[in-house]
């Protein structure tokens, strides 16, 4: 990027950016530090998580006038422009992420309530998965690598697969075993979380490749998620 | 001192001294005025003249000598700086010294290969975004001693490091402008040990738990509902027999896994007859392979004869390929052996051909990982241990060779080694254990 004339508008730009980027290893811990929770059973931990939530959401506001300060200020025009709308874009996603991540703390509270029903193991991969996608979107972010955000981008059809996976998976553990259908169906909804941090980190990669070239991502978004039409029968297991 | 006034004092060495002196002599002698006391204040100014200069002169040889030591000094330290800096370069380990607005002011080529080239100068938040090390950074610069616990980053190619952030005071006493040093510590290859560490101890406790539990659950029938029928005792010993060799062979398998691994060091020096080798193993299957109507083709080349290898071990490698063969080669199909000379004449190749049913290519990789199987059922029918080919695999690494597996569904598989002709190749070299 060529350097204004005036420094401070640079500053301002480097500003913003290092919010974003904090914010994406921010969600990513809250990803790490929910699942771990969740795999111990651990309420103080799903606490932590719950609370640490409060700090994305501030640090949403804080970029949000960043942004709008440089909007303001500096009337940013062209690329300029494009990085931080997409700034503005990516800092509510990111928020969205930590918002799943605080929901499986919230789910882990739950299942800490009745007796305890092992993890599917497939969640622990999911998160995994989904962990190294924000980790993959925002080094993009940083380095200015349209290359890689297209990756992360292409990615998400393996985290999907893994959700209809688990999906099938618990489903059919639900019906082994009825009585422990309220924690299965918390489990449940934490793979569609983790289905969920993954298209944000898709959506995010789509904004990372706006910013960066000017075009839009949009159409021929990798899709492969059955879950919504997916029925199990009787003999299926 | 002006040009001149230089000029003037160039003039003034010991030939032209001399001249004057003579000079003042002639001009004394032509006014007939040549006295003693004129001849001795002649003399006596051209001596003190002659003691300065050399004053002068020793001088500016002290001041010369000066010069040239502390020239000397500049250049060793110079160069020591270099090469300090250069050290921190090539530093395998990542290190960033970041200045006290958070940006990083260097970063080592290890830093740059792991974190990318254009970090220089930029805020080192945007490369190292966890919490944690957000906080004990802002902590170090600030000048505040806190305890954080393990930093841990993952690169984007999986590799995992400890991270160390230390404070850089920027002047002797600490008081002006910290800087801080981050320092990368490599751990991936720690993380895996333990992480194959934790699964050999689940796999292996197990698979040991499963004969024990039928084997306890058939001696509670025995005493309980099953005590006085004849029938059912003589069945449930059977299997309870079965299941005890199951135990014994696992034990075996993983006791001589070990003694494997202790001796991977030591590359054998024995010489066999790869040929009649490959025969008696053939022999050793071909009761178990004739049950499901399986048949050897054996052919070797007539070149092949003698490799160096350990009779007991390849033996093993062979049965065990031989008897995986025998067990999941689709029935009435034939099992090719054949050894040939590598290119160059140095090695021999064996491979152990099937014609079906192939393996899948998603568990080919993962073959030789203990415990691993395609199909645990069957391989628990089968009585396999899981373990067959951890050893071969362990066996051929000891003897400088590797496995090569190749298949495809519905075509067959095919393994291979190779083994060294003697006097062709110098001492076989235990590979090391790549993964």
């Amino acid at each position: 990027m060529t350097e204004h004339t005036m420094r401070a508008y640079d500053d301002d730009l480097k500003d913003l950016r290092t919010i974003v980027s904090r914010m994406g290893g921010m969600a990513e811990d809250q990803l790490v530090a929910a699942m771990e929770a969740l795999r111990e059973t651990n309420v103080e931990k799903a606490h932590k998580v719950r609370v640490a939530d409060q700090t994305l959401d501030q640090m949403e506001l804080q970029a949000e006038r960043a942004a709008i300060t440089l909007f303001a200020l500096r009337a940013p025009v062209a690329d300029d422009l494009r990085v931080v709308v997409a700034a503005l874009k990516m800092t509510s996603l990111i928020e969205r992420m930590g918002d799943y991540a605080k929901n499986i703390a919230k789910r882990t509270l739950a299942i800490a309530e009745s007796d305890p029903v092992p993890m599917p193991a497939t969640l622990d991969r999911m998160a995994a998965e989904a962990r190294v996608m924000i980790r993959e979107v925002m080094d993009s972010y940083v380095h200015n690598d349209a290359n890689a955000a297209m990756d992360v981008w292409e990615r998400d059809e393996n985290l999907d697969n893994m959700h209809n996976a688990a999906y099938r998976q618990i489903l059919a553990r639900m019906m082994e075993a009825p009585d422990q259908i309220n924690a299965l169906t918390h489990y449940l909804m934490i793979a569609k979380n983790l289905e969920r941090i993954g298209d944000q980190a898709t959506n995010v990669a789509e904004q990372v490749y706006y910013a960066i070239t000017g075009t839009l991502l949009e159409d021929a978004r990798p899709k492969n998620d059955e879950t919504s039409t997916t029925v199990l029968d009787e003999s299926d297991d | 001192m002006s040009v001149s006034l230089k000029e003037y004092r160039r003039l003034l060495n010991e030939r032209s001294i001399i001249m004057m002196i003579t000079l003042a002599l002639v001009i004394l002698w032509y006014f007939g005025q040549v006295s003693l006391l004129g001849a001795i204040i002649v003399f006596a100014t051209a001596w003190t003249l002659l003691i300065q200069l050399r004053i002068k002169r020793r001088m500016e040889s002290l001041r010369l000598m000066r010069e040239t030591v502390r020239e000397q000094r500049r250049t060793t330290k110079q160069g020591a700086m270099t090469v300090r800096a250069n050290t921190l370069n090539r530093l395998p380990s990542p290190v960033l010294l970041i200045d006290d607005q958070q940006r990083i002011a260097f970063a080592n080529q290890a830093a740059l290969d792991l974190l990318g080239s254009d970090i220089l100068n930029n805020d080192v938040v945007l490369y190292l975004r966890q919490s944690n090390f957000v906080n004990a950074l802002d902590a170090v610069i600030s000048g505040k001693q806190v305890e954080f616990g393990t930093i841990r980053y993952t690169s984007s190619n999986e590799r995992s490091f400890d991270v160390t952030v230390a404070p850089v005071p920027a002047s002797d006493d600490g008081t002006i402008g910290a800087q801080a040093m981050v320092f990368f510590y490599e751990v991936t290859s720690l993380l895996k040990t333990e992480q194959m560490r934790a699964d050999f101890v689940a796999n292996a406790s197990h698979e040991l738990r499963t004969p024990l539990t039928s084997l306890i659950g058939f001696i509670e029938t025995l005493q309980g509902p099953a005590m006085d029928d004849q029938e059912a005792q003589q069945r449930f010993l059977g299997i309870m027999q079965k299941e005890a060799e199951r135990m014994v062979r696992l034990i075996d398998d993983l006791l001589s896994l070990s003694r494997i691994e202790m001796s991977r060091h030591v590359a054998p020096t024995s010489t066999i007859d790869l040929p009649q080798l490959i025969a008696s193993s053939i022999n050793t299957v071909l009761p178990q392979a004739s049950e499901r109507g399986i048949k050897f083709d054996q052919q070797t080349a007539p070149d092949v004869k003698m490799v160096v290898a350990d009779a007991d071990q390849i033996t093993q490698v062979l049965l065990n390929l031989l008897s995986n063969a025998a067990k999941y080669a689709e029935r009435g199909t034939t099992v090719h052996v054949t050894a040939t000379p590598h290119y160059g004449g140095r090695h021999v190749t064996i491979t152990i051909r099937d014609e079906g049913p192939g393996i899948a290519p998603e568990h080919l990789a993962r073959l030789t990982e203990r415990f691993y199987r395609v199909d645990t059922a069957r391989s628990r029918k089968m009585g396999g241990t899981g373990l067959g080919l951890a050893i071969v695999k362990h066996i051929l690494l000891r003897h400088g060779s590797q496995m090569e597996i190749k298949s495809q569904l519905g075509k067959g598989t095919s393994f291979s080694f190779r083994l060294p002709i003697p006097g062709k190749v110098g001492q076989a070299q235990p590979v090391t254990e790549a993964s």
